[in-house]
C-alpha cells in the first residue's frame, strides 16, 4: 500500500524509453488497462512492438509539444487532447471511452453519501484543478452547488490536498490520511483493495471523455493499433476495468 | 610557484572546466530564455498562487533551518566531543536521510507521524493532527535537510583541536562558556556552510512534502509543489518556467547574501 503511494511520484517526469518500439503515451488512469489492450491487439493479429509511457495527461501533452517521440497519445479528457491538436501534432483523432467520478472512502467509513463530506473535520483529497480528474471534480461540484450551495461550500472547505496524480489521492484514503477522495471509478477497480470502497455520485453527473490522438510521424503499426481502439474492438476489456463504453453524449468530431 | 601555477591552468584542464561550467550554465540559461519568450514572469510574480507559494517556501525553509541550528548544534557538538563507537554510529544514522529518496522520506514520516503511524493514535488522542498542515511541511523539510547541517557541524566540531577546549577548561571556563566562546567560534565557518546547504535543500524539497503534507495552495503548497502543479496545468511548461524563474531569482539573491554574510564577519576568518 505504501509502495502504491510512492509509485505515482516516481512516475512524475517519466519519459519514453529509448528502446526500438513505438512509443505510446497514455493517461496514468490507463496504467493497468493498456498492457491488456496491447496483448488483445497482438492476439487479434496486430503487429508492432510498443513502449508504454504513463503520466498525467497534461504532463504527457507538454512532453509531446516539447518534441517527445511519441506516436500515439491517449488523453484523459478532451481539453488535453485539444492542446496537442492545436500544437499541430494530430494525424487522426478518435473519442474512446468515458470515466465516471466516484468518492473513495475506507471500507469502515461512516461516509455513505456525498452530503456526509460536508461535516466538519472530514479530510478530502482531490485532483489539482488543472488535471483532468480535478477539472471533472470541479464540474461535478459546480453542478451540485446549483441545488445546494451551502453543502458544496462546506465540502470545498474540507479539501486538504490537491494532487496532480489521482492515484496519490486514492493512496491517501488507503493509508487513512484522508477520509475521502474524488477519483475515477476505474481507480477503485484497479486498486482491488478491500480497505476501500466507492460511493456513487447522484445520477446525471458529467464524465470525462478519453481521446486517442494519432500523432504526426506515427508508423503504420501504431495507426493499426489506433484503429483497433477507435473501432472499439476491445470494449469488453475496457468495460471490465470500470470504464463507460456507451456512446458519448457529445461525440468528438473525427476528421 | 609561478611555473606551477601556469601548469595548473594549461589547456586540457581549462577546457574540461569550461565544459563543466557550461553543463550547469546552459540549463539555467535555457530556463530564463524560455521564461522570457514563452512564459509570463510578471504575471507569475503577481499571481496569488505564486505569491502564497513563495511566502510559504521562504517561511518554512527559514523555520526549518532555525530548528536545524537550534536542535542540531548541541547534538553535533555532543557527538563530536564524546567520541565513541556509539556516537560515530549515531552520526552515521543521522546522515541516512541524505541518501534516501525524498519520496521514501515522506513515507517514513507517514509511518511514524501519520494517522495510521506509530504515533498516530496518541497524537489523535491529544487532538494533534499533523498531515496536511504547514507543520508537516516543516517536518518533511527538517527530516530531509537538517542532516546537511548536522554533517557540516559535526565535521566542524570534530576537526577543532580539542586542546583549545581543554586549555579553556583548565583556565576555569564553564562547559557552557567553553562551547560558546571557544568551540562555536572555531567551528563557525563549517556551521555557516551547513546552514546554507540546509536552507537551500529545504527550499527545494518536493517529494517528502508531497507525500507527508499534501499540496494545498496557501497551506502546504511550497514553490517546488507549485511548479509541479503548474507543469501539469494547461499552461504546461510556460507556466512552470515562469514560477521556476521566480524561485531561481529569490534563491540566487538569498544565496549570494548568505555567502557574503558567511565571509564578511567572523573573529577567526
Amino acid at each position: 500500500m505504501l509502495l502504491a503511494l510512492a509509485l505515482p511520484v516516481a512516475l512524475v517526469g517519466t519519459s519514453c524509453g529509448g528502446g526500438d518500439g513505438h512509443t505510446v503515451f497514455a493517461a496514468s488512469s490507463l496504467t493497468d488497462l493498456m498492457p491488456d489492450l496491447i496483448e488483445a491487439y497482438r492476439d487479434a493479429g496486430g503487429e508492432g512492438h510498443f513502449e508504454l509511457s504513463f503520466g498525467g495527461s497534461q504532463t504527457l501533452a507538454a512532453q509531446v509539444i516539447e518534441g517527445a517521440p511519441a506516436e500515439l497519445f491517449i488523453a484523459a479528457n478532451e481539453e488535453t487532447a485539444a492542446r496537442v491538436v492545436e500544437a499541430g501534432h494530430r494525424l487522426r483523432e478518435a473519442p474512446l471511452w468515458r470515466n465516471h467520478l466516484v468518492i473513495a472512502v475506507r471500507a469502515d467509513s461512516d461516509i455513505d453519501a456525498i452530503e456526509a463530506l460536508a461535516a466538519p473535520g472530514v479530510r478530502i483529497a482531490v485532483g489539482a484543478p488543472d488535471v483532468p480528474v480535478g477539472a471533472l471534480t470541479n464540474r461535478v461540484l459546480d453542478l451540485l452547488a446549483e441545488a445546494d450551495p451551502a453543502t458544496v461550500e462546506a465540502i470545498r472547505a474540507n479539501v486538504v490536498t490537491e494532487d496532480t496524480n489521482v492515484r496519490v489521492a486514492l493512496s491517501r484514503v488507503e493509508l487513512g490520511e484522508a477520509d475521502a477522495a474524488f477519483v475515477y471509478r476505474t481507480d477503485i477497480e484497479a486498486a482491488a483493495n478491500e480497505d476501500v470502497r466507492a460511493i456513487e455520485l447522484p445520477p446525471g453527473m458529467p464524465a470525462t471523455q478519453y481521446v486517442a490522438v494519432l500523432l504526426t510521424g506515427a508508423s503504420a503499426e501504431t495507426e493499426s493499433l489506433f484503429d483497433f481502439f477507435a473501432n472499439h474492438r476491445f470494449d469488453n476489456l475496457v468495460r471490465e476495468a470500470g470504464f463507460d463504453v456507451s456512446p458519448s453524449v457529445t461525440p468528438t468530431p473525427t476528421p | 610557484m609561478h611555473a606551477s601555477r601556469s601548469t595548473r591552468s594549461s589547456p586540457p584542464w581549462l577546457s574540461l572546466s569550461l565544459l563543466f561550467v557550461l553543463f550547469f550554465a546552459l540549463p539555467l540559461v535555457g530556463l530564463v530564455w524560455r521564461a522570457s519568450t514563452d512564459g509570463d514572469v510578471a504575471e507569475a510574480l503577481t499571481a496569488t498562487r505564486t505569491v502564497e507559494a513563495l511566502r510559504l517556501s521562504l517561511f518554512t525553509a527559514t523555520l526549518t533551518t532555525a530548528l536545524a541550528v537550534v536542535l542540531g548544534t548541541p547534538l553535533a557538538y555532543l557527538l563530536a566531543t564524546r567520541e565513541s563507537a556509539a556516537s560515530r554510529l549515531l552520526a552515521t544514522l543521522l546522515e541516512l536521510p541524505l541518501v534516501l529518496p525524498p519520496a521514501v522520506a515522506g513515507i517514513a514520516l507517514l509511518t511514524a507521524f501519520g494517522r495510521a503511524g506509530i504515533l498516530g493514535d496518541p497524537l489523535e488522542a491529544a487532538g494533534v493532527s499533523l498531515s496536511f498542515t504547514t507543520a508537516a511541511v516543516v517536518m518533511a523539510q527538517l527530516f530531509v535537510a537538517a542532516p546537511y547541517y548536522l554533517r557540516a557541524a559535526y565535521g566542524g566540531f570534530a576537526s577543532t583541536d580539542p586542546r583549545y577546549e581543554a586549555v579553556a577548561a583548565t583556565l576555569g571556563l564553564s562547559p557552557w562558556r567553553v562551547f560558546r566562546d571557544v568551540a562555536l567560534p572555531l567551528a563557525r565557518p563549517a556551521l555557516v556552510g551547513g546552514l546554507i546547504l540546509c536552507w537551500a535543500r529545504a527550499l527545494g524539497e518536493l517529494g517528502a512534502t508531497l507525500l507527508f503534507a499534501g499540496s494545498l495552495p496557501g497551506r502546504t503548497q511550497t514553490m517546488p509543489l507549485a511548479i509541479i502543479s503548474a507543469f501539469e496545468s494547461s499552461d504546461g511548461l510556460a507556466g512552470a518556467v515562469s514560477i521556476a524563474v521566480v524561485l531561481l531569482a529569490f534563491a540566487a539573491v538569498l544565496l549570494v547574501a548568505l555567502n557574503w554574510l558567511a565571509r564578511a564577519r567572523g573573529p577567526y576568518g
